[in-house]
């Protein structure tokens, strides 16, 4: 065992590591999947010849967390046929991936002629070969998802396997990005040998392996503090999924997070069982969420392996958390991961309330696809068609941070689940047919709470320069949107609008809108609502509601409706006992106030989905009735 | 095929008794046959054993087809090899099995998966043994891997480019697992490439004991000689065709929706030294899985032009030297990635031969008459498994056409060479009953030489099934031919509720609520004028049931006592 | 006869050099006055004209170059302290800013609150109007909206206005428009464009950098103007010029426009000095090692051109004007080491700062840290710190390691404080690898130029860590920012987005757009007779967003096939040092022009070389103490050197100590130290 001094300077470096691994793939990386919206991972692995346990990591980490179930799965299948310089693709939600649409490429790292670490990178390709462009909404098991990428070598001693690359490409629509994105991982992979081979040179494999131990044992110690810290007990939660797109609505997810000393139990028992929708969360999926949740707990502690020691998780098999082969999971790292995510934190909110906010990231596919047909392009050699493009705008993906205790929701930055960013108008109308109309945050659209959520960002745009385009949308959150937290409202939900405004004007909300042809003259309207509200919105300082309504986040009628604050606008100023008499009146209601605030009303209207809001509280009430 | 080698092959062929080159191109069909039963016999599906979907073929180090099971497919088999020959031309061993299926090089459907094996004496190679069979399964949107709604190939299934599955004896494991992973029948599939493996060897075990007992040079010289053989047959005959340039063209009818009617093209040109059949003004290919195949077309050309030379010739790719085939990348009849390919075996398929036929009607002695039937795709499964489809269009049974000199029987010559289901054993493996399995009455073109009627298939549907349809050309018939006139349209039905409904003209994977399937592809056409059909025959035809009274009067204009005979005859059958 | 003075205007201290042609240069300091930079430096230049001898105006009269490095700007962004500042830009993108294309400094920290606003969100407004990507006028600028909007502003007492429009890059039409109206309806008001400040693609960062801008410019324009006019009553008729965050000056009209660009005028200045007293001792490949008391400063200097980033924050804000490249770690001597609960050393970034500061300082300062550390392993003197201005409490160093990392990790204080040594030397070692290999280059092939107080302590160590063979130390580091404003040269940084596929690229219209550019420059740079220009091209492969900076090696300003082949095989090249891995097959495109026009300032007399001495330096011997030495095992009787005595030529063999007024040189085991003639020790590294 080494000394804890010389660990730490190992921990240190080898972070950085990680880091410049990640960085390496978002810089190079060809699609804007990966390069914008930052939707990719790396790592650091070890290898005892028989588990693979993740050391260091960066970017998202729900790639992290998949990464070693996937390295997991390559090292069992090449057990005993690993050599210096091969490099492992892998994609597959049954071979330790989470879904078709993210490859893994593990690089094992050979000392003393045996491979002690990996280095591995993951993202998701802007193409899996799937039976439609980027996503099939209409797959209805795992093989019509995509490209099964079972574990398979790119590179074998150092060599190239054309048969393979071209196997690869020749099952896809942009085979250079892909291409692209694969070379970018393999490089990053590269990069991060580097750096390790010069780190062992300096301090001998003994001495960085026993470290490894310490680093492990160290998150383990440090995370088993936080634990006894919260007091004991089995804290329970329920949260549901919009549909599965496939017949079934309102999926249940539940689980009963129970604390006893150092340890801490997750069970998922009661959950739904799996569809043949597109919403099963594959279980590294769903292990990541308990990851993601955990870690957004304790900030500080240094996620690896050690980190997982004292969880046990039960997920019951065949179900939506959990689903065995040949469930379709196309969408469930983000639905139903988004709500799994939100049931580990209403547990959570039972004992750390303080620490509560959304990690979910909660909307999906936004993809468009067709003919570019403008004179001056750029993306000319991706696609067979040189006038073929695919684009996702991502900014209705990363908007969904929450209110926080002690912090209002701001800015635009993903949730710790997906680090995803959003899109740069310059580059996009340069790259992509489009133009921007808007982009930019909306009055009475932040969840109300005593720290409000983040305002909805809506988005207008319309194509120009393009022809034959097809739309593939699906969003979520949107009769069951993001939580509230500790008495605030709930976020006011996702919904984007195909031809805005038309007679052919088509709605994605309810219900996806699956490669359907649209007017690119005719405007794309989407908003993309923000996380909950932290605390009761009637006991938000009235003096921030008043800035809120100068800096026109709130409007004056929603600071009374949301807030019982009353503006008066002859002097911009807060009326104190007109406030007093109106926050009084609303606490003495009787009964539960419905947490919905002016933003939330406003999109079930332009949704059209009051008979599902309807219908869901009816059936909580029944359920409540029942408890009782 | 260039002449340096041609010439080479000839001084070869000339070099060696023509009694030993003789025997061994006769041997090396017959292995093909032989490795043919072998895939046969073993297969693990009735798709292979029964339905025969497999080819098994010996070519030459350039892919060359020398010697083959399957006429049918002599083209795409020889475009296959030749592309994984090229492909892997510095990196072939003793013991490597390369499997491939790109339709855009040489295959046909995603599901005919091709194996091809090098056989190198001395780390030289010599030849390939390559057999092609017919899986289940290669993922995409629909279990089956065809696709009515496909407009582009990864809706159908994956194309695999050339993959080394065994190397050098060993298996390629995670190729191999790859390949398997991604078709929705594992353990089958698996059992049905080891059948291939086992047969590839089977086959190269053979060759090299020919090698041994005739020397490499000899063997050589016969792969040459074998083709050279063809080739002098094929323009000996040809030189019977008169001479000159004739245009054709077969028309597909498609609706609107996926862009009207698609036309292929001929220009076939009878010159002193051959053929050549030139189909590049066919139409571009279309986001329809109707795109045949480059691969297809060449073999289906060539498998008409065969059927006018009266089948006394040896298919290999000696043929291509004496009938030269032109295709024009990306249309419909050599389209180019990512068009869907999926029904393009049957549809064009059906329209290149029928084109050739035509075509060449005014060059030949004997006019040929249609070749095949219009043809429905109809599969169905169970509510509860994606995986298990039952192709219930292999009971669709149409009827050959007349030809001079004699009436036509069964099923068309070049529709399939597939053995019908049995009954019996169909019955045993599905929980659908055949109620009724008979020709259909009136369904044969009448004409002097009348065409073969076609069979109604009826069968009892199990509950709860989805179909996947494309009867698009279900309601075409078969033209007659030199004043006989058109077989018998064929139906597709569905017993519902609200009585007898015809089947959608595309549909995936949809509830159809029916208890009844009725199936009838098109009868033959006629040919001559019905009139001088001789009486007798007619009254047996009557007799038999196969065609009404009226017909028997109207058409080929029988007297009441005629038609009385007839009855009588029937019902004394029946005392 | 006539002088140059560089002054640096520090938080504690003002530095000041200056020469008067000859006989080398003239350093010295004098204390800083919080929120009065002006009368520091004029105080400044009483020490210069006592040095000389003559009075403050007879210098101030002969003095033809004031060079100025200055902290104004840094500090209204660290403390937000611009002027109230309002934002015109496209209707239906006023949140750019704030939305911060999802920046977020902490992935799991969901408390962390966001960025103080510099721009009011009720200060920020839309007006009608839209370029498109080829610069056509998608939608006509709505000239009323654009008036009521000012009239708004100013009406609520806004000082500034940034203005960004979409595409402005492209067509900078609308935004000129805009500013003519603010001028009419808002005289007084500063304006910044972004089509100035910033031509180049990507909103955010445009907008960011143009806002950054508008805030802190007024302040420097009013202080430059104050202290311009200071200088002219005391006789000043020279030029005033202001280092530039490039690493250049430019004169008071351009500074007092592009506070932006003077972010870090102060390290800037200091890099500048590195590379010229690099170059003279024979170094041009360098990475300079400034360690203070909370931060730890690197830059890589590659041939003697300090790296340029363009990925730069300040105070939470995006600024994308090219700066030299400088990367911070928030490690120092004053940098606490603690053990957290689950048994682990940590050292930093929390900091003792100058107050309460080290335990050892005596100032109240009860916790560990890396200055600690180095006192109880004998490396700085209790006696001699400062140059003996301040005496050092070695028990309270050792109270507080007992206390806060011996008993919790159950070590004696002398291995607490070994542990401390070490892992702040591996973080400062981290930093020097990052900025090399994030540049695809091999720190080994570099020198280590160390200074700062606390830097030469630990640069022996670094480099064996970092396999570096060669330490420089400069003597007189303590004034070095000062002193590269002294001899910086003129110099702007100007980039334009440019984007284009190089497949149908004109030369011809690359060369065009590169005259254009340089124009540009040129009507910005003061007259100077020697200039020297250099071109670089942004470029990436299809599809990636992230660009390599790529220099244009030409010779000729036309652009030849020629030139442009090679500058893509130089990118694929490069995309592979860094990355490691090229796709020479792919199509490439640009995306930014940069070009750098550097005016020559040609300065004489400021290096004197010394007669060497002979190599013995036991003359500059004072003694011996107990020094802590890995390679040694332990600690070990040290000798100790006096700096001021130790003369050119003399050679100290390690283990060594040397303590100079302004920072302590510790010369490990197996390396040697000699101080070459201009001064700078040249410590010879053996592994």
């Amino acid at each position: 065992m080494t000394d804890a001094i010389t660990a730490e300077i190992i921990r240190n470096y080898l972070d950085t590591t990680a880091e410049h691994l990640y960085e390496t793939i978002c810089r190079t990386s060809p699609n804007n999947v990966v390069n914008e919206a930052k939707d990719c991972g790396g790592g650091i692995y070890s290898y005892d010849g028989t588990t693979a346990k993740m050391v260091a990591r960066a970017g998202i980490i729900a790639h992290s967390f998949a990464l070693s179930t996937s390295c997991q799965a390559g090292l069992d299948f090449f057990r005993g046929d690993l050599n210096p310089g091969d490099a492992i693709l892998i994609g597959d939600p049954y071979h330790g991936g989470s879904h078709c649409g993210c490859w893994s490429i593990v690089v094992p790292i050979f000392f003393n002629g045996k491979p002690r670490l990996f280095t591995a990178a993951r993202l998701h390709v802007l193409d899996q070969g799937s039976p439609t462009p980027n996503v099939n909404f209409a797959c209805r098991d795992v093989w019509g998802e995509g490209t099964r990428v079972s574990p398979i070598k790119l590179y074998e001693k150092g060599e190239r396997r054309r048969e393979v690359w071209d196997l690869i490409t020749a099952n896809n629509r942009v085979p250079l990005i892909v291409e692209g994105d694969v070379e970018a991982m393999i490089g990053a992979c590269r990069v991060g040998e580097r750096f390790i081979r010069e780190l062992v040179d300096r301090h001998g494999w003994q001495t960085v392996e026993s470290s490894l131990e310490w680093i492990l044992a160290y998150s383990e110690r440090k995370f088993r503090q936080r634990i006894r810290e919260w007091p004991d007990g089995t804290y329970s939660a329920t949260f549901h999924v919009d549909t599965d797109h496939a017949g079934h609505e309102d999926l249940k997810i539940q689980v009963a997070i129970t604390i006893d000393e150092d340890r801490m139990t997750f069970d998922f028992e009661g959950t739904d069982r799996q569809t043949d929708g597109i919403i099963n969360s594959a279980k590294p999926n769903t292990i990541a969420y308990v990851g993601v949740v955990l870690s957004a707990l304790c900030p500080d502690i240094p996620v690896n392996a050690g980190f997982f020691a004292p969880l046990t998780i039960l997920l019951p098999e065949g179900t939506i958390v959990h689903p065995t082969a040949p469930a379709a999971t196309l969408a469930g790292t983000i639905c139903c991961g988004c709500q799994i995510g939100e049931v580990l934190m209403k547990a959570c909110e039972q004992f750390a309330p303080q620490r509560v906010g959304n990690v979910s990231i909660d909307i999906s596919g936004p993809i468009v696809y067709g003919l570019d047909r403008r004179a001056h392009r750029f993306q000319t050699h991706s696609a067979r068609n040189p006038n073929f493009f695919m684009f996702m705008d991502l900014s209705m993906v990363s908007m969904s941070n929450s209110g926080v205790h002690g912090n209002d929701g701001w800015g635009m930055w993903a949730t710790p689940f997906s680090v995803a960013r959003p899109v740069n108008v310059e580059i996009t109308e340069i790259q992509q047919p489009t133009l921007y109309r808007q982009t930019e945050f909306t009055t009475d659209s932040a969840a109300p709470g005593q720290w409000r959520g983040t305002p909805a960002l809506a988005m207008r745009r319309v194509d120009r320069g393009a022809s034959d385009v097809k739309a593939a949308l699906f969003v979520q959150s949107v009769v069951h949107s993001l939580t509230g937290w500790v008495g605030g409202y709930e976020g006011s939900g996702n919904i984007i609008v195909v031809n805005e405004g038309t007679q052919d004007e088509m709605i994605c909300g309810e219900h996806l809108i699956e490669h359907a042809a649209y007017d690119p003259s005719k405007t794309i309207f989407s908003q993309s609502g923000g996380g909950g509200g932290w605390g009761d919105p009637l006991d938000r300082d009235p003096a921030r509601v008043l800035e809120d309504v100068l800096d026109e986040y709130i409007s004056v009628e929603g600071a009374k409706y949301d807030y019982g604050v009353v503006i008066d606008t002859a002097t911009w100023s807060v009326s104190d006992e007109a406030t007093a008499r109106e926050r009084a009146a609303r606490k003495a209601q009787p009964g539960p106030r419905k947490r919905r605030g002016l933003g939330r009303e406003w999109l079930i209207k332009r949704a059209g989905i009051q008979h599902r809001i309807d219908r869901h509280d009816a059936a909580q009430l029944q359920s409540n009735k029942g408890s009782v | 095929m260039t002449r340096a080698t041609s010439e080479r092959s000839e001084r070869a062929a000339a070099a060696m008794a023509s009694v030993e080159a003789e025997i061994l191109r006769t041997t090396l069909s017959a292995l093909a046959e032989e490795v043919g039963a072998i895939v046969a016999n073993t297969a693990p599906t009735a798709e292979i054993s029964q339905a025969r979907e497999f080819a098994v073929a010996i070519t030459d180090k350039s892919g060359a087809v020398v010697a083959t099971d399957n006429p049918m497919q002599v083209a795409s088999m020889a475009q296959t090899v030749a592309r994984v020959a090229d492909y892997f031309e510095f990196d072939l061993h003793q013991g490597d099995v390369i499997l491939t299926n790109d339709p855009y090089a040489g295959g046909s459907r995603l599901h005919d998966v091709t194996l091809t094996a090098p056989l190198m004496i001395d780390d030289e190679l010599l030849l390939f043994v390559a057999v092609r069979m017919r899986i289940r399964d290669v993922g995409g949107q629909v279990g089956g891997s065809i696709n009515p709604e496909a407009t582009e190939i990864l809706a159908e299934g994956h194309p695999y480019t050339p993959v080394k599955i065994q190397r050098r004896g060993s298996p390629v494991r995670d190729m191999l697992y790859f390949f398997l992973l991604n078709g929705r029948h594992m353990q089958e599939t698996r059992r049905t490439l080891d059948v291939g493996s086992a047969a590839l060897a089977l086959g190269q075990e053979r060759l090299t004991e020919l090698v041994g007992r005739y020397g490499v040079k000899v063997v050589r010289g016969a792969l040459a000689y074998a083709q050279t053989y063809s080739e002098q047959l094929a323009r000996n005959a040809i030189r019977a065709w008169k001479r000159g340039s004739y245009e054709g063209e077969q028309r597909l009818d498609l609706d609107p929706v996926t862009g009207g009617p698609v036309t292929v093209r001929l220009t076939a040109t009878v010159a002193d030294d051959g053929l050549s059949l030139d189909f590049s003004r066919s139409d571009d290919q279309r986001q329809v899985f109707v795109n045949c195949p480059a691969g297809v077309t060449v073999s289906c050309a060539l498998s008409a032009v065969l059927a006018m030379l009266g089948d006394t010739v040896p298919a290999n790719s000696g043929l291509l030297r004496a009938i030269e085939v032109r295709t024009r990348p990306g249309s419909v009849v050599h389209p180019t990635q990512p068009a869907p390919i999926g029904w393009g075996t049957a549809h064009c398929a059906n329209e290149v031969m029928e084109v050739v036929t035509t075509t060449l009607r005014a060059a030949v002695a004997r006019p040929m008459s249609a070749l095949t039937v219009p043809r429905s795709l109809l599969l169905s499964r169970p509510l509860g498994d994606r995986s298990d489809q039952t192709d219930l269009g292999r009971w669709g049974i149409g009827g050959a056409s007349g030809l001079a000199g004699r009436d036509g029987w069964g099923p068309p010559q070049l529709s399939t060479r597939a053995q019908l289901p049995s009954v019996e054993q169909w019955e045993a493996e599905h929980a659908m009953r055949i109620e009724h399995l008979e020709l259909a009455e009136d369904s044969g073109g009448s004409g002097q030489w009348r065409g073969a009627p076609g069979f109604e298939v009826r069968i009892a549907l199990a509950p709860d099934r989805l179909f996947t349809v494309w009867t698009q050309t279900a309601g075409n018939a078969v033209a007659g031919l030199a004043g006989g006139s058109a077989g018998g349209t064929g139906e597709v039905a569905f017993h519902t509720r609200e009585g007898w409904q015809p089947a959608p003209i595309s549909a995936l994977e949809m509830a159809i609520h029916a208890d009844c399937l009725r199936l009838r592809f098109a009868g033959g056409g006629g040919y001559g004028n019905p009139a001088e059909r001789p009486r007798q025959a007619v009254i047996d035809d009557l007799a038999d049931g196969l065609i009404s009274a009226t017909t028997a009067r109207h058409v080929y204009g029988l007297s009441a006592a005629e038609i009385e005979q007839a009855s009588q005859h029937t019902s004394n059958v029946r005392r | 006869m006539s002088y140059t003075i560089a002054v640096d205007v520090g938080g504690t201290f003002t530095d000041v050099v200056a020469t008067n042609g000859s006989e080398g240069v003239f350093t010295g300091k004098v204390s800083s006055r919080p929120n009065d930079e002006a009368s520091a430096v004029l105080n400044a230049v009483e020490i210069v004209a006592e040095h000389y001898g003559v009075s403050a105006a007879e210098v101030l009269a002969k003095t033809e170059f004031f060079i100025l490095g200055t902290t104004v700007v840094t500090n209204a962004m660290l403390e937000y302290r611009g002027v109230p500042t309002g934002l015109i830009t496209t209707k239906g993108f006023r949140d750019i800013l704030e939305l911060r294309r999802g920046y977020k400094e902490s992935l799991f920290d969901l408390q962390l609150a966001a960025p103080q606003p510099i721009v009011r969100r009720r200060f920020i407004k839309g007006v009608t109007e839209r370029i498109d990507d080829q610069g056509k006028v998608a939608i006509a600028l709505d000239e009323e909206e654009v008036r009521k909007a000012v009239r708004e502003l100013r009406a609520a007492g806004i000082k500034s206005i940034a203005v960004c429009l979409l595409f402005s890059f492209v067509n900078d039409a609308h935004e000129r428009r805009v500013a003519r109206i603010i001028r009419e309806e808002h005289p007084e008001c500063f304006i910044t464009l972004s089509c100035d400040v910033l031509p180049q693609v990507r909103e955010f960062e445009r907008v960011s950098t143009t806002v950054v801008n508008a805030y802190t410019s007024p302040l420097l324009k009013n202080y430059l103007g104050r202290l311009a006019e200071g200088l002219r009553k005391a006789g000043f008729r020279g030029e005033l010029v202001v280092v530039q965050s490039n690493g250049g000056v430019m004169d008071v009209g351009y500074s007092a426009e592009h506070g932006v660009d003077a972010v870090l005028s102060g390290p800037a200045g200091g890099v500048v000095a590195a590379v010229a007293i690099g170059e003279r001792s024979g170094y041009r490949n360098l990475i300079t090692a400034d360690m203070g008391g909370t931060s730890y400063d690197v830059c890589l200097i590659h041939e003697g051109k300090p790296e340029v980033g363009v990925d730069n924050w300040i105070s939470r804000y995006r600024v994308a004007v090219p700066l030299v490249d400088i990367h911070t770690i928030g490690s120092g001597g004053g940098s606490i080491a603690r053990v957290d609960e689950a048994g682990a050393l940590r050292v930093g970034p929390e900091s003792a700062g100058a107050s309460p500061g080290p335990a050892c300082y005596g100032r109240g300062g009860t916790r560990p840290t890396v200055t600690d550390a180095n006192l109880l392993l004998g490396y700085m003197d209790p006696a001699r710190f400062m140059g003996g201005k301040m005496k050092l409490d070695r028990a309270a160093a050792e109270k507080a390691f007992d206390e806060h990392v011996a008993k919790p990790l159950g070590i004696s204080v002398n291995d607490a404080a070994i542990g401390v040594f070490r892992i702040a030397n591996s973080a400062l070692s981290n930093a020097l690898r990052y900025v090399s290999v994030k540049r695809g280059r091999d720190p080994r092939n570099y020198a280590l130029m160390a200074f700062g107080g606390a830097g030469p302590v630990h640069a022996g160590v670094q480099a064996t860590d970092v396999g570096i063979k060669t330490v420089l130390v400069p003597r007189n580091a303590s004034v070095l920012s000062a002193y590269g404003g002294l001899i910086a040269d003129f110099k702007v940084s100007r980039v334009r987005s440019f984007v284009r596929s190089l497949e149908t690229l004109d030369p011809a219209e690359l060369t065009e757009a590169f005259a254009r550019i340089q124009q540009e420059a040129e009507a910005m740079l003061p007259p100077a007779e020697t200039t020297r220009l250099e071109r670089y091209l942004d470029m990436r492969y299809e599809g990636q967003v992230h660009e390599v900076i790529v220099p244009l090696q030409a010779r000729t300003k036309k652009i030849s096939e020629v030139t442009l082949s090679r500058v893509v095989q130089d990118f694929h090249d490069l995309h592979e040092q860094l990355y490691a891995h090229k796709r020479p097959t792919e199509p490439v495109q640009i995306v930014s022009l940069r070009v750098e026009l550097t005016g020559l300032r040609r300065m004489e007399g400021l290096a004197v070389a010394h007669k060497f001495g002979d190599e013995d330096a036991s003359g500059a011997q004072v003694g011996t103490r107990q020094a802590y030495f890995e390679r040694l095992g332990g600690f070990v009787d040290t000798p100790i050197y006096d700096g001021k005595l130790i003369r050119p030529g003399n050679v100290v063999t390690g283990p060594a100590v040397i303590h100079e007024p302004g920072t302590t040189i510790v010369v490990g085991v197996g390396q040697e130290a000699m101080l070459d003639q201009y001064e700078t020790y040249v410590i010879e590294v053996v592994k």
